[in-house]
């Protein structure tokens, strides 16, 4: 006969006193995080707890992971209660769908006991890194060795956990108060204005600015590896510009390490409005790189001559 | 307020690094007995070259992350983005990362949206510090071009967006003191060739919005 209705239920229960809502001091964080899993799922009910189970993989409302870094072999403890008509006769641990350990209490004419205590040390190193799943198993006599986990007098519980093969070692720092000093960028906006102010008279950046004037809300270093190579900076048209057709400078990264950081390319752009812009310069060749609408300007159409967009955008947002 | 640091051991600015945070990314604490987060979100790994954005809002009081995704649903933020992980410790027990798509404007009319995504234990829906409360953290940005509108596409300017959300919830009622908590996570007005699609700018003072 198959198990009618099988009643499993996750319980989050605090380990030592209701630290949930009350920020109370040093061990409030470390009794939120040791939960306890009790699982129904007749005909027993399955305690779980310790350092697996707390490092077990959870996922958000949003059906987003939140997951430890396993790096180590660590013990799973199990509790398995039953009944007078359901008595533990085996506990098993299986690791990816393999048994790794079957634990079978001594049980005597009168029977099996009601109730069990194991920890397991599931062998985790072993295993390559990556997402692992733990099952525990629990029989009484009327299912031993029976394979079909639907069964009744069986009861399981399973949960995934995360390995690597080395957890990064942290280190303690110091006590921060200010903030670092904000370095001057006077001499980059500078240096980044007379390039565009030579530039500005060529056919593709004279379309597109027009007379306005140019206004930088930000500016900062365009790098290559961390290294400066130049100047990015958000600037205002003042006026703001309306209907613009031009050809602008923009470039596509370059994915080998030696050479040019970047292929240099144009695009046919037809902005509805042009209120801010990022211009990137080059001052190693005294060269705007880069025209493109920001982020409080309305583009129509843009057409680069080389990419539809840049390396890197598939991993934003 | 005291923030003690953590800092994973590794590079910054190396060569190759894309998305390398400004100096190496480092866990912080609100207080110093309360639980640690790194400053930045990023992929489900502690590559410190493989950073997204700055922390930059603090919700805390009576903060959760579904009251504050409620919260940010009715002002409007109701579509979701891509999902990035950000590493976090409770106790003594091991770094955990948890992960959040987040929740997004609409697109206006430049074809801009907000993104703002929070990160806490998924255990307890929150983080607890003796000294902030129930808290979440936040880390911001503005997609542009992105899946709306024609491009170029471009994600950043997390100064911008930490302070148009923060306006967002003091029209509900909600405590902001904008720039409160500093974090160590500055991130100066910057651009990566090798990645030009993403605009660093935070002050690294995060906003702390309390929450009722």
């Amino acid at each position: 006969m198959r198990k009618i209705g099988i009643r499993v239920g996750l319980v989050l229960v605090v380990a030592a006193g209701a630290a949930l809502a009350v920020p109370g001091g040093r061990d409030t964080a470390r009794n939120a995080a040791s939960f306890i899993g009790v699982v129904v799922d007749p005909p027993f009910r399955l305690q779980l707890g310790g350092p697996l189970w707390r490092d077990r993989s959870l996922r958000g409302g949003d059906g987003a992971q939140d997951f430890a870094q396993v790096a180590r072999d660590e013990p799973l403890n199990l509790q398995v209660h039953g009944s007078r008509d359901a008595r533990v006769a085996q506990v098993e641990l299986r690791v990816d769908g393999r048994r790794e350990r079957s634990v079978e209490p001594r049980c005597v004419p009168s029977g099996c006991p009601t109730s069990l205590s194991v920890t397991f040390v599931p062998r985790l190193r072993r295993l390559g890194p990556g997402d692992h799943r733990i099952e525990l198993v629990a029989r009484d006599s009327r299912a031993r060795e029976s394979r079909n986990d639907t069964a009744p007098h069986v009861s399981v519980v399973g949960f995934h956990v995360r390995t690597v093969a080395r957890v990064p070692p942290t280190i303690e720092g110091n006590p921060v108060g200010n903030q670092p000093r904000v370095p001057d960028t006077a001499g980059l906006e500078r240096s980044a204005l007379r390039v565009l102010a030579a530039e500005r008279r060529s056919p593709g950046l004279a379309q597109a600015l027009g007379t306005s004037r140019v206004g930088v809300i930000f500016v900062g270093n365009l790098n290559v590896n961390g290294q400066r190579l130049g100047a990015t900076m958000l600037v205002q048209l003042v006026p703001a510009r309306h209907n613009v057709r031009a050809t602008v400078p923009d470039y596509v990264p370059t994915t080998h390490r030696a050479g040019a950081p970047y292929t240099r390319q144009r695009v046919r752009m037809h902005a509805k409005a042009l209120q801010d812009v990022l211009i990137d310069v080059d001052l190693s060749s005294q060269r705007v790189i880069a025209f493109e609408p920001g982020p409080r300007s309305e583009t129509l159409s843009w057409s680069p001559s080389k990419a539809p967009a840049p390396a890197g955008a598939a991993d934003e947002d | 307020m005291i923030v003690a640091l953590a800092m994973f051991a590794g590079g910054c600015g190396n060569p190759g690094a894309r998305d390398a945070a400004l100096h190496p990314p480092k866990l912080v604490r609100l207080s110093d007995r309360g639980p640690s987060f790194l400053a930045y979100d990023g992929d489900p790994n502690l590559n410190p070259n493989r950073r997204d954005w700055p922390v930059s809002i603090v919700f805390a009081g009576r903060a959760s992350i579904t009251k504050v995704k409620h919260a940010l649903r009715a002002v409007g933020l109701t579509h979701v983005g891509y999902t990035h992980y950000l590493p976090y410790r409770v106790g003594g027990a091991s770094v955990r990362f948890d992960g959040d798509s987040g929740l997004k404007s609409g697109c206006d009319d430049h074809g801009s949206d907000l993104h703002i995504r929070l990160y806490a234990p998924t255990a307890t829906d929150r983080f607890i510090d003796p000294q902030f409360g129930s808290f979440v953290v936040g880390t911001t940005h503005i997609d542009h071009a992105d899946g709306c509108k024609v491009p170029p596409t471009l994600f950043g300017f997390s100064e911008e967006a930490e302070q148009r959300i923060a306006s967002l919830l003091a029209k509900r009622g909600w405590r902001v003191q904008r720039n409160h908590l500093a974090l160590g996570n500055r991130e100066p007005y910057r651009r990566e060739v090798a990645d030009p699609v993403h605009i660093w700018h935070s002050n690294g003072r995060a906003t702390l919005i309390t929450v009722p």
